[in-house]
């Protein structure tokens, strides 16, 4: 910090440094941008999204680190071809570290998995979800792009994660039950103090338009009785290539990578950087994650 | 069951409907004579001459199955109305027509008009509005909606689209101040107001829920509280006192809905409401669900599709009731 007065000094520059009263500036904090994928219903396609964008985020040159967050029913793994040794699991039973936790993929991004068939995951307490919290903190350190798989339908748990992230993926069917369901989470995320920003993907479109249609619904309806806004992403068609896949395939954006579905998560994905600024990690500003975190397990 | 049209296919049964509900096809029309001839032989035959609110004359025709000489009937008031309608008012002073005011023709008709109304709106001649008739069923009772079709002329179609600017409203001279001071405050009040209406009403509407109303009436702005009770504008005293009716009855309604529960920006953004009482809060209203596209259900068990004026029809028969807001079109 003073390298000329003290070159061929030594100790000088330490005395100096201890005793000077100025702030020592530090490297700037940066933070991955945290994605949430939800939606109110299941079976709507949000983990194969959030799988199949971790991918194509890696081929476009993020560091990408995707975390399984349906607790208890997490099959990110299957989609993306890895048999985890380590889940969420350890992490809350205290037999794992954050670091532990990492699993790379052979497709490029790097996985924590959830567990799966283990019911008592599906209702974490508050302390499990302070050590998630931290655990997500220390991932989004150290990579571009935090994606949260979150579980589906509403759970405090499930609210947690989507209000800890940034950015809101919301993923929707064009039936009227699922955008019911899309809007009972908009619903409860516009009672929030600091809700995400809430971008709405309709997959299983059976003709290009109809997710257009129902995003105006949907946005149009949010708008007039809860004020809040959403951003349309785009819509994902309804594919044979996505309907037919079989366990042990590769994902789809890695065996059809020019095939609709494929193209169409890449053109989200570029309407979602457009959207947020650059999809990279960028100097922390605000309440870090495990800040925010901690202020939803207050209202637990 | 196989239902058949409910509206009348017939000219004879089709008119007085018509002649009943002007007010469903513009605020402010007024039906002056029945059965105008304008001496074109059978192709001068119209069913009726209407006054609209800024006092200019319309030729109302009526488009039924099998009408081959429709639009000949059409050219041929179109070409009275370019001809005649600015001396309507010398002409028959009974009527009330504004002196040198342009005319317009109007062609309603119902779904099995549909490809001679169709050719019309093709043609598209500038004085012409085309409106089709739609009906529908709430609880047992019958209405008919009027689905404008695309025409230059027409009015825009009432609660289309609630983001839509309607068209400028048509202010007399001496009511323009006292309307721009209505306009500047109503906008300042709170911007989730939203205006709808044609060019001589407008309907104020927060959150679906009715404010008040304006229409132009007799060349006179007049103001309806939502009580129903309607004063004439004609001083800014008056102009005052119908808006702080919209402020009290906004007051209201903010309060109202601050006290229901599952409602976001304006109620509670507070920190300090658990997470579990947010999940609580997320239950999706019928009238929510209704707007998302789900089917209402009516007093009686009946289910039926509540998009019954889609495409941006006008609802008639419900001017009365407390408005709910519009049901979502279906694309």
């Amino acid at each position: 910090m003073e390298p000329e007065l003290d070159a061929g000094r030594a100790g000088r520059g330490f005395l100096r440094r201890f005793f000077r009263r100025g702030v020592v500036p530090e490297p700037a904090r940066r933070e991955a941008v945290v994605v949430a994928f939800a939606s109110g219903k299941g079976g709507t396609g949000k983990s194969f999204l959030a799988s199949n964008a971790a991918i194509v985020l890696h081929q476009l040159g993020r560091s990408v680190v995707l975390v399984d967050c349906d607790f208890g029913l997490a099959n990110a793994h299957l989609l993306l071809g890895v048999t985890p040794q380590i889940t969420l699991q350890h992490l809350f039973e205290g037999g794992a570290a954050p670091a532990e936790l990492l699993l790379p993929t052979a497709f490029g991004p790097t996985l924590v998995a959830g567990g799966s068939g283990i019911a008592s995951l599906a209702e974490l307490g508050v302390r499990p979800m302070q050590m998630l919290g931290r655990a997500l903190q220390w991932f989004a350190n150290r990579c571009d792009v935090l994606l949260l798989d979150c579980a589906a339908g509403l759970s405090p748990q499930a609210l947690v994660t989507v209000l800890g992230a940034q950015h809101l993926v919301l993923v929707t069917n064009p039936e009227i039950a699922a955008l019911t369901d899309a809007y009972a989470l908009i619903k409860c995320l516009a009672r929030q103090p600091a809700p995400p920003a809430i971008h709405l993907v309709v997959n299983r479109v059976a003709e290009p338009g109809f997710g257009r249609s129902a995003f105006e619904r949907l946005a149009q309806v949010s708008r007039r009785f809860v004020g809040c806004e959403l951003h349309y992403l785009g819509e994902l068609p309804e594919d044979p290539a996505v309907t037919q896949r079989r366990l042990g395939q590769p994902p789809l954006s890695v065996s059809h990578p020019q095939c609709p579905t494929t193209l169409a998560i890449t053109a989200l994905l570029t309407e979602l950087e457009t959207a947020v600024g650059g999809l990279r990690s960028r100097p922390a500003t605000g309440p870090s994650l495990e800040a925010r975190w901690a202020d939803l397990l207050r209202r637990w | 069951m196989i239902r058949g049209p409910i509206l009348p296919q017939l000219r004879e049964g089709l008119w007085p409907l018509v002649a009943s509900r002007l007010d469903a096809f513009e605020a402010g029309l007024v039906l002056v004579h029945e059965h105008v001839d304008f001496g074109a032989g059978q192709l001068g035959l119209a069913e009726g001459l209407l006054r609209d609110a800024a006092g200019a004359p319309v030729v109302l025709v009526l488009a039924t199955e099998g009408d081959v000489l429709l639009p000949g009937r059409v050219l041929a008031a179109l070409d009275f109305v370019e001809r005649i309608a600015p001396s309507l008012a010398v002409a028959l002073p009974a009527a009330g027509f504004v002196p040198g005011a342009a005319g317009r023709v109007l062609v309603v008709g119902t779904g099995a008009a549909l490809a001679p109304l169709a050719m019309l709106v093709r043609l598209a001649p500038p004085a012409l509005a085309v409106g089709q008739l739609e009906s529908f069923r709430i609880a047992g009772a019958e209405h008919f909606a009027v689905r404008w079709l695309a025409s230059a002329a027409a009015p825009p179609p009432v609660g289309a689209s609630p983001s839509a600017e309607p068209p400028a409203l048509l202010v007399p001279a001496a009511a323009q101040a006292l309307w721009q001071w209505l306009e500047r405050f109503l906008r300042r009040l709170d911007p989730e107001l939203r205006c709808d209406g044609d060019r001589f009403s407008r309907r104020l509407l927060w959150h679906g829920q009715l404010l008040g109303k304006l229409a132009v009436q007799g060349g006179v702005l007049a103001g309806t509280g939502p009580d129903g009770a309607m004063v004439a504008l004609l001083t800014e005293a008056d102009a005052r006192a119908f808006a702080d009716r919209m402020v009290r009855k906004h007051g209201e309604l903010v309060e109202q809905r601050a006290g229901m529960p599952g409602l976001g920006k304006l109620a509670v953004r507070a920190a300090d409401e658990s997470l579990r009482a947010s999940l609580r809060s997320a239950r999706v209203s019928a009238e929510e669900y209704s707007a998302l596209g789900g089917p209402a259900r009516h007093a009686g068990g009946e289910t039926e599709d509540a998009g019954g004026a889609r495409d941006g029809g006008r609802i008639v028969g419900a001017e009365t009731a407390p408005w709910v807001g519009p049901t979502l079109r279906a694309e």
